[in-house]
C-alpha cells in the first residue's frame, strides 16, 4: 500500500477511505478530520477554553493531543475513580502525557470528593459497576468543569464508540436517548434573570469521525505512551460485545459504520429530537445540579446523590450481596 | 514469527514467512479490531513478516464504561429518569 498524498509507503489504511498514508500524512489526515468535525458541528472557537476528560487511554489522550497541536486552549481532567492498581497506572499515563507535552492537568479523585471508590460504589449498591462509574464521570466532568470555569467540556468517544451506542439505542428502542445522540450537547442555564447560571456544560465530541483503530494509529505514531490494558471492571461489558460485532460487520462492508451514524444523524436524528422534546430541568435538592421532578410533590433530588445517599446509608447498615441481574440498556 | 498479544499480555510463536493478513487469519483475529506493530511502527495487511520478526498485534477496541457523557436522561450531570425514580436509583434497569 502506498500512501495516497506522497505515494511513499504506507503505515495505516483506511479501507472505508479506499486509502494508505504515510505516517505524517496519515497525522495530517486525522487532524483535517478533527478540524472539520468542529467547524461542521459550531463545537467551539479559539477563544474557548476546553476542559477535555482523559482516562490515561488512547482516544482521550489522542483528543487532547490534537487538540493542543490545532492550538487551543486545552486543559486536561483526570478523575481517580479508585480501581485498583489499572487507575494508579492510568493516571500515570496521563500525568506523564500531561509533562511531555508541557499540558496542564486537573486531577481529582472520587475517593476524596464523596468518600468513595467504583468498585466500594458498586458492592454497596448492588449496581453494575459500568453503571456507576458512568454515572460518577457524567455527573464529576460536568461539576469540575463548571467550578474550574471551563466553557466547554471534550471527550473522547469516536466514531465506533458512537456507532455501538446508537446500535445499543437502536436495538432497544430507547427513543429518549436516540433523540439526544449527537456530537454536540448544548449548554443549559437553571434560574431567571440575574439569578440564570450555568448547570451543564456544553459537551462535545470532535472525534466522531475517527474510527477507533484510528485514534490508537493516531497515538502509537505520535509516541503517545497510553494505557493498552482494559479496565478489570470492563470485562464482557455489552458496549464491547457490541463494538465486536460491528467491527465483523465493518470487515466485510468497509464504510458500514460511518453510513450508519452520518446517515442518522443527517436523516433520522432529528425525528426522535422532536418526540422527546425539551425537559423541564429543576435544581436538586442536596446539590443544586440538574434534575428532572416525575412525580409533583416530591422533592428533586438527582441519580447522583440518590446513589451516593444509598451508599451512606448500606455503608451503616452494611451491603446487600449484589443483584445478578444483567443491563441491556446501553448508555 | 514471535507475536506478543494483550490483555493478558502473552507471546505466541506462529509459522511464517507469509503477510499480516495471513498471520492474523491463522490467529483467528479481525484485522479491523487491531493493529500490528513492528519497531514501534504499524504493518499494513499487504506487508510480509520474515520467521525472525517480533511483532505485537494490539487489540483497539475498548469497552468504556456505560458512556460518560451518553446524551441520555440522564447524561448530563444526573437527570433522574422515571426508572430511577421506580427503583430508587438502586441498581441497573433492563
Amino acid at each position: 500500500v502506498k500512501c495516497k498524498v506522497c505515494r511513499e509507503h504506507a503505515v495505516v489504511d483506511i479501507r472505508r477511505h479506499n486509502a494508505g498514508f504515510c505516517r505524517d500524512h496519515f497525522l495530517e489526515h486525522v487532524n483535517n478530520q478533527v478540524a472539520k468535525t468542529i467547524k461542521e458541528f459550531s463545537m467551539f472557537g479559539p477563544d474557548d477554553r476546553l476542559f477535555v476528560a482523559v482516562s490515561g487511554g488512547k482516544d482521550s489522550l489522542a483528543v487532547w493531543d490534537i487538540l493542543i497541536d490545532l492550538g487551543y486552549d486545552a486543559t486536561g481532567f483526570y478523575l481517580d475513580l479508585g480501581i485498583g492498581g489499572y487507575s494508579n497506572r492510568s493516571k500515570e499515563a496521563a500525568v506523564r502525557y500531561a509533562e511531555q507535552k508541557g499540558a496542564k492537568l486537573v486531577v481529582r479523585s472520587l475517593a476524596q470528593e464523596h468518600g468513595f471508590t467504583v468498585p466500594e460504589l458498586s458492592k454497596l449498591t448492588g449496581r453494575v459497576p459500568c453503571s456507576g462509574c458512568g454515572l460518577n464521570k457524567r455527573y464529576e466532568f460536568n461539576r469540575a468543569a463548571l467550578e474550574e470555569g471551563f466553557d466547554v467540556l471534550v471527550t473522547g468517544h469516536n466514531l465506533d464508540d458512537e456507532v455501538a451506542t446508537l446500535f445499543g439505542n437502536v436495538l432497544h428502542w430507547n427513543v429518549d436517548m436516540l433523540g439526544r445522540q449527537a456530537p454536540v450537547l448544548e449548554e443549559r442555564l437553571l434560574g431567571d434573570g440575574p439569578d440564570s447560571h450555568p448547570v451543564l456544560v456544553r459537551k462535545v465530541k470532535p472525534l466522531v469521525r475517527i474510527a477507533e483503530r484510528e485514534t490508537a494509529a493516531y497515538a502509537l505514531l505520535k509516541g503517545i505512551d497510553y494505557i493498552v490494558e482494559e479496565c478489570p471492571m470492563v470485562e464482557g461489558n455489552t458496549q464491547h460485545r457490541y463494538k465486536e460485532a460491528i467491527t465483523l460487520i465493518e470487515e466485510s462492508s468497509p464504510g458500514t459504520k460511518h453510513q450508519m451514524y452520518f446517515g442518522f444523524l443527517k436523516r433520522a436524528a432529528d425525528r426522535f429530537a422532536q418526540d422527546s422534546g425539551e425537559v423541564n430541568l429543576v435544581a436538586c435538592a442536596s446539590c443544586g445540579a440538574p434534575t428532572v421532578v416525575y412525580e409533583e410533590g416530591t422533592e428533586p433530588r438527582c441519580s447522583f446523590c440518590k446513589m451516593k445517599a444509598l451508599a451512606e446509608r448500606r455503608k451503616i447498615e452494611g451491603p446487600r450481596p449484589p443483584r445478578r441481574r444483567r443491563s441491556a440498556r446501553s448508555r | 514469527v514471535k507475536v506478543k498479544l494483550r490483555n493478558p499480555d502473552r507471546v505466541v510463536e506462529v509459522s511464517g514467512p507469509g503477510t499480516v493478513s495471513a498471520l492474523l487469519e491463522k490467529l483467528d483475529i479481525v484485522p479491523e479490531a487491531v493493529l500490528v506493530i513492528r519497531d514501534a511502527t504499524l504493518l499494513t495487511r499487504d506487508e510480509r513478516v520474515s520467521e525472525e520478526d517480533e511483532i505485537e498485534v494490539r487489540p483497539v477496541l475498548s469497552g468504556g464504561s456505560a458512556d460518560a457523557t451518553t446524551p441520555s436522561l440522564v447524561a448530563n450531570g444526573c437527570y433522574t429518569t422515571p426508572n430511577d425514580q421506580r427503583t430508587n436509583g438502586e441498581g441497573p434497569r433492563s
